[in-house]
């Protein structure tokens, strides 16, 4: 039999779903995508397989996750996510899985599928999709929708007040940059043609264009730097934009005067020139900052759990956030619990993995204290809440996160201190020198010689390198699938001493693969059995074995029967049973292994199989750590056994002091806290702690929310070792560039105020060499570094 | 050269134009989601099919 490919997602086949669809046979591999493939069809949507570039763009919906989404209709949902006026309801939602035209296409065809739905548009930026929807329509059909044609939404519970001001201020920021522009250019068109030797009569037209041309900049476009610097004043600060109003005020009187008395003092286009590309560079700096990960985004991921509650003996879906103390909830094996509570009725186990790092199951009956945060097992668990969402276990982790972020943003402002010193003695020095030679010469003389030094060492160049630079930098990250959420990083990197990884993901796929398979009956009977009792289960290292399985046999171009097991359920750890024509088949973990991890197949407790299973080490991971040894202290910190731990230390040659296994979150806390000068990388919610305590706190792709939120950066690519190699390349680099850039505006304002003093240089001559060295310090920026460039 | 006391204002008046045009679809919101409208044209012609099939069908 050939092999067919799956007519929706282009996959293997490996157990088949057929369909004759209008008088052709379609082949699918799994319902998932029989599913979309009939929603397309019958609404004449079938365009969408013609969009789309290639068939590996659709992906296959065997792994989809199980949405429920009834809590969409909760009343009390509808009245903080949806928005509602002109008598129609909106929403938006983050959709995961978007990513080409075709995806585009169909999510914007909504309104054609579901007649209930006006109107879907999908910004791809930022996958978010927003809808809507007639009153009449319900939340949890359009969600159903969504996700039955292979993607997943999460409703976004965004302040629609804080959008709107945030996209206002965004355009009025625009707005101000092309007005200044438009004054900008033109006035240098005029500069240009003076001192070209433009005659007397047009000299003085443009001088007087340009004057009228300056004043929008001097009432519309520098208003942000009066408002900095007086707001510090206030607060009695001085703010670097302080230098910049000072020139501004000076200049633009010094020019004005010499317009109406033709002196021969003009700056306007210094002045233009200074304000536009400050302007510039700090909103490309704020818009990078938008772009990259933020808080309240993650935020609206973790709240998003439904929760069955129990309201006069029905069971109703609920968002989590909504529950109180004392209400009653019910949890479905393999749910996770949302609040801390008391079990009222059931007898089951739960994996507290997420809170304690352990993977051993705890047992609980009635009465029993369970936490947020842990999975239940076995059987379904009647619970009493406790606990209020900020006061539960996960709440109380989210609160020591965000302690430990707000400590560290406040203690780091160095870069600020230094311009506010070298603000501060600029105008000093300014102040002595107007008066030296008020005394010893005249009024004028003095003026000029004040103005130019205030020109010439215009910390533009000090304030435009560090903001300019840094978006460069965190821009050829994301690029690469880095996502810096503070920019501190970048400095703190370049302290740390240590490196801390987790295994599991870090430095490991997190892809488990089978090494040894003993059978003791028949080894493709055995897979067969594993195959579809695995079915059953959620847990990744079920997905690799399946896949395993399903890849042995597609290679052997045969398929794989489908069996259906009655009673199928899992048990605690990575076990599973099932019976099949009344005999029970169990899946476990083989007892007394600790060195690999394993499990064994058993039909009424008759051995049929032990397969062994190996996590292997990431792709490149041991040339990478071999490089990073050469400046760092490399450890690795995980809750897994000694014997898995110590296995993966050898192969990537870590020593064994610097291997610590069988850790708790708190441990793992303590650890990186007595290495204060330590990158830490991991992936679980156990590591989140750590994570946020770390000087640089790294969390990899497919992390838990929790340590995405405790993170400094977020890896989007699973190459996480090369990533964070790239992360120190760059950070190193553009601390570099700055460091070289400030430097070199430092060297330069000194020589400046030196020739200034001396009265060897006029302010026309400043006005010209002050753009200079801002023009030097944006090239430097923009060429980089060697290193970086051929790195990233 | 006299002419350019003349042609540099109206210069400066069009360019005006353009940078009121410019602010308009600020404020419309043009400049907000960059990515989606490059993959959007692309589906136009798409898109009219897809209506006119529409209408056949009410028309049947």
């Amino acid at each position: 039999m050939s092999v067919d490919k799956c007519d929706h997602c282009g996959e293997n086949i490996v157990v088949r779903y057929n369909e004759t669809i209008e008088g052709v046979d379609k082949n699918f591999c799994c319902l998932g995508c029989k599913s979309v493939y009939k929603i397309l069809q019958k609404n004449q949507l079938q365009d969408y397989y013609q969009l789309r570039q290639d068939e590996t763009h659709s992906i296959s919906l065997k792994n989809k996750k199980e949405a429920k989404f009834k809590y969409l209709d909760d009343p009390e949902f509808n009245q903080s996510f949806v928005a509602e006026n002109n008598g129609q309801k909106e929403i938006s939602f983050y959709v995961e899985g978007v990513h080409c035209a075709a995806c585009l296409w169909i999510l914007e065809k909504l309104p054609e599928i579901d007649s209930s739905i006006l109107s879907a548009n999908l910004n791809m930026s930022t996958s978010t999709l927003t809808i809507k929807f007639a009153l009449n329509g319900k939340l949890s059909e359009i969600a159903n929708l969504i996700s039955d044609l292979g993607y997943y939404p999460h409703p976004i519970l965004e302040n629609q007040d804080v959008r709107n001001l945030k996209s206002k201020e965004n355009r009025k920021d625009i707005t101000r940059i092309a007005v200044s522009f438009f004054c900008t250019g033109n006035i240098m068109l005029f500069a240009f043609s003076n001192y070209l030797g433009a005659d007397q009569s047009m000299r003085v037209f443009f001088d007087l264009l340009s004057g009228v041309l300056f004043l929008p900049i001097l009432f519309y476009g520098a208003i942000p730097f009066y408002k900095n610097s007086f707001g510090a004043l206030k607060s009695r600060q001085l703010s670097i934009d302080l230098p910049i109003v000072l020139a501004i005020f000076l200049g633009a009187a010094l020019s004005y005067l010499s317009l109406i008395t033709s002196l021969d003092h003009i700056y306007f286009d210094t002045l233009t020139t200074l304000i536009f590309l400050i302007l510039l560079s700090r909103f490309l700096l704020k818009v990078s900052q938008q772009k990259s990960l933020n808080q309240e985004n993650i935020y609206s991921f973790f709240s998003n759990i439904p929760t069955k509650k129990v309201v006069d003996g029905e069971e109703v879906d609920v968002f989590t956030r909504f529950l109180k103390v004392d209400d009653e909830i019910v949890v479905y094996p393999g749910e996770t619990i949302p609040l801390d509570g008391v079990v009222l009725a059931g007898n089951s186990s739960t994996n507290n993995s997420l809170i304690t790092g352990e993977i051993k199951a705890v047992k609980v009956s009635p009465e029993s204290e369970v936490f947020s945060g842990c999975i239940n097992n076995e059987e379904k668990l009647k619970i009493k809440v406790t606990k209020s969402i900020s006061d539960s276990q996960l709440g109380l982790i989210l609160k020591e996160v965000e302690q430990g972020w707000q400590q560290k943003t406040n203690l780091m402002k160095l870069t600020d201190k230094v311009t506010k010193y070298f603000v501060f003695s600029q105008l000093i020095i300014s102040v002595l020198v107007f008066l030296f030679f008020l005394f010893t010469h005249n009024f004028e003389v003095a003026y000029l010689r004040a103005l130019t030094l205030i020109i010439i060492t215009c910390p533009c160049a000090l304030g435009l390198t560090p903001p300019l630079t840094i978006t460069l930098g965190l821009s050829k990250l994301a690029k690469n699938g880095i996502l810096v959420k503070d920019e501190k990083v970048l400095e703190n990197i370049q302290l740390a001493k240590n490196i801390f990884f987790d295994k599991t993901g870090t430095l490991t796929e997190g892809n488990f693969q089978i090494i040894k398979w003993e059978s003791y009956f028949d080894q493709e009977k055995e897979e067969e059995l594993i195959f579809n009792l695995e079915s059953y289960s959620s847990h990744p290292i079920a997905h690799s074995i399946r896949e395993y399985i399903a890849q042995k046999w597609s290679e052997k171009r045969s398929e794989l029967p489908k069996l259906e097991f009655k009673g199928a359920r899992e048990l605690p750890g990575i076990g599973l049973e099932g019976s099949l024509n009344n005999t029970l088949f169990t899946i476990k973990p083989i007892d007394n292994e600790t060195e690999k991890t394993s499990f064994e197949l058993r039909q009424d407790n008759e051995l049929l199989a032990r397969i062994y299973l190996e996590d292997h080490p990431q792709k490149e991971a041991k040339e990478v750590l071999e490089r990073l040894r050469a400046n760092y202290k490399l450890h690795m910190i995980s809750g897994d056994n000694p014997g898995v731990v110590n296995r993966v230390g050898d192969l990537l040659g870590f020593p064994k002091e610097q291997i610590y296994s069988q850790i708790k979150p708190k441990q793992k806390q303590e650890i990186i806290a007595a290495h204060p000068d330590s990158i830490m990388v991991g992936d679980g919610a156990n590591d989140a702690i750590a994570i946020n305590s770390a000087l640089v706190g790294v969390a990899v792709a497919n992390s838990m929310d929790l340590s995405l939120r405790a993170s400094h950066v977020f890896f989007n690519n699973p190459n996480s070792l090369v990533s964070l190699e790239k992360l120190i390349i760059v950070a190193g680099e553009t601390v570099r560039i700055i460091k070289r850039n400030v430097s070199f505006s430092l060297i330069y304002n000194m020589i400046g105020i030196i020739l200034a003093i001396m009265g060897l240089i006029t302010p026309l001559l400043a006005a010209i060499l002050m753009p200079i060295s801002s023009f030097t310090v944006l090239a430097s920026s923009l060429i980089s570094t060697k290193k970086m460039r051929n790195n990233v | 050269m006299d002419i350019l006391f003349f042609t540099i204002p109206i210069a400066l008046f069009l360019a005006l134009i353009f940078l009121g045009v410019f602010v308009f679809s600020v404020f419309r919101g043009q400049f907000e989601d960059l990515d989606t409208p490059a993959y959007r044209i692309l589906l136009e012609e798409k898109n009219i099919k897809g209506k006119n099939n529409d209408s056949e069908q009410s028309g049947n």
